[in-house]
C-alpha cells in the first residue's frame, strides 16, 4: 500500500484480508446470485463434471493400465484436472469485470485474482471430498491409505493451479495471445496430465517426457496416497515445488507490472 | 496531509510518450479546499486519480497522512452487476467499517435495491 501511513506488514495484511473477503462475497454474488441454489453451484458444477467423466469412463471401459476400480481412478484424476485447468480460466481476462472496483486503492489486481482462485479451490475441494465420500459409502472405492499424502498432493496441485493462474492472468492483461491459446493448450494438456493414466503403464521413454509436466507429479502422489501399494507411483516433489515456486514468482512479478499499468478508465 | 512530491505522469501513445504532469509539487492540509482549473487534457482528472491512488505516478510519489476518499463523481467505484445495497456493503467491507448504520444514511438520499 504505497502512501497511507507507511503501513506495517501486519496492517497491510489486515487490509488485504478485508479486501479479499469483500471480493469473495462480491464474486459469489455476481456469479451465483441469491436465487435457486445460489452458492451451492460452487461445488455442484465441478461435481457434475466429475460424475459425467466417471460415468463415461465406466461405460466405455476406458483402459488406464491398472486394475484399480474405474470410479476411484476417475475421481482422483478428474478432480485434480479441475484444480489446474479451471483456475486460469477465472483469471485470464478476470480483471476486466472488476476494473471499476480498483477505484478503491486498496483493491489491487492480486486481490481480485486471489478472491477468484479461493472460490475455485473451495469448489474443487468440496466436490472432491463429497464425491470421494459418496463413492466410498457406495463401496466403489475404499478409504485412502495415507490421507496426509492425499492432502499433500492436493495442496501441491492447488498451488500449481494458483501460481499458473496468477501468471497467465497477469500476462493476459498485456497480450491477448494468452486468452487465445489457453483454451487449446488446456484441452491438449488434459490427456497428458496424468488424470487418465498411470505413469507406470507408459513405456520408459514416454515416462521421462510426461514427467516434465508438473501436474503429473501431483496426481501421482495423490493416487499413491489413495491406493498405496496397489500402484507404483512416479513423482519428484522437489521438481514440482521448484516449478511451482518459479511460477509463483513470475506470477507475482507480472501482477506487479500490470498493477502499474492496468487502471480503470 | 496530502503531499505531492516531484510527481510526473507520462502516458504512452502511438506518437510516443506524452507528459501530462511534470514535476508537480503541492501540499494539501486537512480541511483545505482546493479547486483545479484547466483546459481539456490539462491533467485535472489525472491528478485526482493519482491522489486517489488508482494510478501510480511515473516519477515522484504521493504521501497520504489523512483519510483520502476514492475519486468520486467518476464512473468508477461501483460494480454494475451488484445492487445498490450490495455495493454499499462491498465498500464498507473494503474500508473495514460496519454497514448497518450506513444503510439508513444512504437510504435517505438514494433508493437501494
Amino acid at each position: 500500500m504505497q502512501g497511507t501511513h507507511r503501513s506495517t506488514l501486519l496492517h497491510s495484511w489486515a487490509i488485504q484480508r478485508r479486501v479479499i473477503g469483500a471480493l469473495l462475497i462480491r464474486e459469489s454474488l455476481t456469479r451465483y446470485g441469491r436465487h435457486n441454489i445460489g452458492f451451492l453451484w460452487l461445488f455442484l458444477e465441478p461435481m457434475m463434471f466429475t460424475v459425467g467423466v466417471t460415468a463415461l469412463w465406466t461405460f466405455s471401459g476406458a483402459g488406464h493400465g491398472s486394475n484399480l476400480p474405474i470410479a476411484a481412478f476417475a475421481v482422483t484424476g478428474y478432480s485434480s484436472v479441475l484444480l489446474w485447468r479451471n483456475m486460469p480460466g477465472r483469471t485470464i481476462g478476470g480483471l476486466g469485470p472488476n476494473m471499476q472496483l480498483m477505484y478503491h486503492r486498496n483493491v489491487r489486481a492480486i486481490d481480485v485474482f486471489l478472491a477468484r482462485l479461493t472460490l475455485e479451490v473451495l469448489g474443487a475441494t468440496m466436490s472432491f471430498i463429497v464425491l470421494s465420500s459418496l463413492f466410498t459409502f457406495l463401496g466403489w472405492m475404499s478409504l485412502p491409505e495415507d490421507i496426509l499424502k492425499v492432502l499433500f498432493g492436493w495442496f501441491m496441485l492447488a498451488w500449481f493451479g494458483t501460481a499458473l493462474a496468477i501468471f497467465l492472468g497477469a500476462v493476459s492483461e498485456r497480450t491477448e495471445v494468452i486468452e487465445k491459446t489457453w483454451h487449446p493448450a488446456s484441452y491438449l494438456l488434459f490427456p497428458l496430465s496424468g488424470a487418465a493414466f498411470l505413469v507406470d503403464a507408459l513405456p520408459k521413454n514416454a515416462q521421462d517426457i510426461i514427467l516434465l509436466l508438473p501436474m503429473v507429479h501431483g496426481v501421482e502422489i495423490l493416487r499413491e496416497g489413495y491406493f498405496g501399494s496397489a500402484i507404483h507411483a512416479h513423482y519428484d516433489m522437489v521438481y514440482m515445488t521448484l516449478i511451482n515456486a518459479v511460477l509463483t514468482l513470475l506470477g507475482l512479478a507480472n501482477t506487479r507490472i500490470i498493477s502499474q499499468t492496468a487502471t480503470p478508465k | 496531509m496530502i503531499e505531492i512530491v516531484n510527481v510526473s505522469k507520462h502516458y504512452p501513445t502511438r506518437h510516443g510518450e506524452v507528459a501530462v504532469l511534470q514535476d508537480l509539487n503541492m501540499t494539501i492540509a486537512p480541511g483545505e479546499k482546493v479547486g483545479i482549473l484547466g483546459n481539456n487534457g490539462a491533467g485535472k482528472s489525472t491528478l485526482i486519480r493519482l491522489i486517489g491512488g488508482i494510478e501510480q505516478p511515473t516519477h515522484g510519489h504521493i504521501k497520504r497522512s489523512m483519510s483520502v476518499s476514492w475519486p468520486l463523481a467518476f464512473a468508477g467505484g461501483f460494480q454494475g452487476r451488484l445492487t445498490g445495497l450490495d455495493n454499499l456493503k462491498f465498500i464498507c467491507r473494503v474500508y473495514g467499517t460496519p454497514f448497518e448504520d450506513k444503510i439508513d444514511f444512504v437510504e435517505d438520499f438514494a433508493e437501494l435495491g
